[in-house]
């Protein structure tokens, strides 16, 4: 694991920005990239004066976004007829799934909002968001709003702990978990209460 | 009954994070001198300690952290890439044909030399 980080820092001290956009759209939209980790060091390096944090924040947030979009537009267009294809046209008109669309068009900001914070989850979340057929609206408000907590959680930990935060990994590992148990939480609360209407 | 464990484990990891957090301001891990994000943005916080270094670092890192003439380590270590300073300690111990470890050891020793002999702004 080390050294995948070492090679993912490395690739950032030598492209620095255009890295940062690269690694953080992809595991926005798809892959299974340290992208948390490569913003606290992002943070961290621009609290050395390497970077600049307001172009850290910046260009982590585009990439993230842009990667979002991509993902749920794409399972937008052809999610359902690929996963027909891939063995999964029962499901799709199954009596479950019309009551995971409907509680995900009425009630999906909560877990929108809080996958933001699992770069291993988000993804899934936007495929599933774009499938669903959550409103773009509403889909771009709340992912904006979340990438920007989010963006701001591990950027600025980051900054602020300069170049201590390699040997302080835990502590952002703790933040994020706290924010997928708030976002199981709040999912669950927003299920109840759609569940109750 | 689900909420209510939910929300054990959410109270959980908050309690967690609450306490690594207050244990980390303790230890100074956090840049607890500075009171404001304008303080933050001048203040810049270099690593000084040589043993810092790692070999996913580039020599273009290294000469920033350590405020190292650019040309001093690609004369200190027999540079002759043409990438330098864009290019990484492991890349460059590939190059030179020298184990990792050495070569990162050697450009440390290089660094505290420098760092020792130099008197610092």
């Amino acid at each position: 694991m080390e050294t995948i980080l070492g090679s993912f820092l490395s690739f950032l001290l030598l492209y620095k920005y255009t890295a940062l956009f690269v690694i953080s759209f992809f595991a926005a939209f798809l892959l299974p990239l340290p992208s948390s980790s490569t913003l606290a060091a992002s943070g961290a390096f621009a609290s050395q004066g390497y970077f600049s944090l307001v172009v850290v924040l910046f260009v982590a947030l585009l990439g993230n976004v842009v990667g979002d979009l991509a993902g749920y537009f794409l399972a937008r267009r052809y999610g359902e007829g690929f996963m027909s294809k891939i063995g999964f046209k029962k499901v799709f008109s199954s009596r479950y799934y019309k009551s995971v669309v409907d509680y995900l068009t009425g009630a999906p900001h909560s877990l929108i909002f809080f996958s933001r914070f699992l770069p291993e989850v988000g993804p899934a979340v936007n495929i599933l968001a774009g499938i669903t057929g959550v409103p773009v609206r509403t889909f771009l408000v709340v992912d904006i709003i979340g990438e920007v907590f989010y963006v701001l959680l591990y950027g600025l930990v980051g900054f602020f702990m300069g170049s201590g935060w390699e040997s302080n990994m835990s502590f952002l590992l703790e933040g994020g978990m706290v924010m997928l148990s708030l976002g199981i939480v709040m999912a669950l609360i927003q299920y109840l209460l759609f569940r109750a209407r | 009954m689900v909420l209510a464990v939910a929300v054990f484990i959410a109270g959980f990891f908050m309690y967690l994070f609450a306490k690594n957090y207050r244990h980390l301001q303790n230890t100074g891990a956090f840049r607890s001198t500075v009171h404001s994000y304008r303080q933050a943005l001048n203040e810049r916080a270099p690593i000084t300690d040589p043993h810092a270094i790692e070999s996913w670092m580039t020599f273009d890192y290294v000469n920033k952290m350590f405020n190292l003439p650019v040309s001093f380590l690609k004369t200190e270590m027999g540079i002759t890439s043409t990438k330098y300073p864009r290019l990484t300690l492991y890349r460059e111990a590939k190059l030179q044909q020298i184990p990792e470890q050495l070569f990162l050891e050697n450009v440390k020793n290089a660094v505290l030399q420098y760092a020792t002999s130099t008197p610092q702004k």
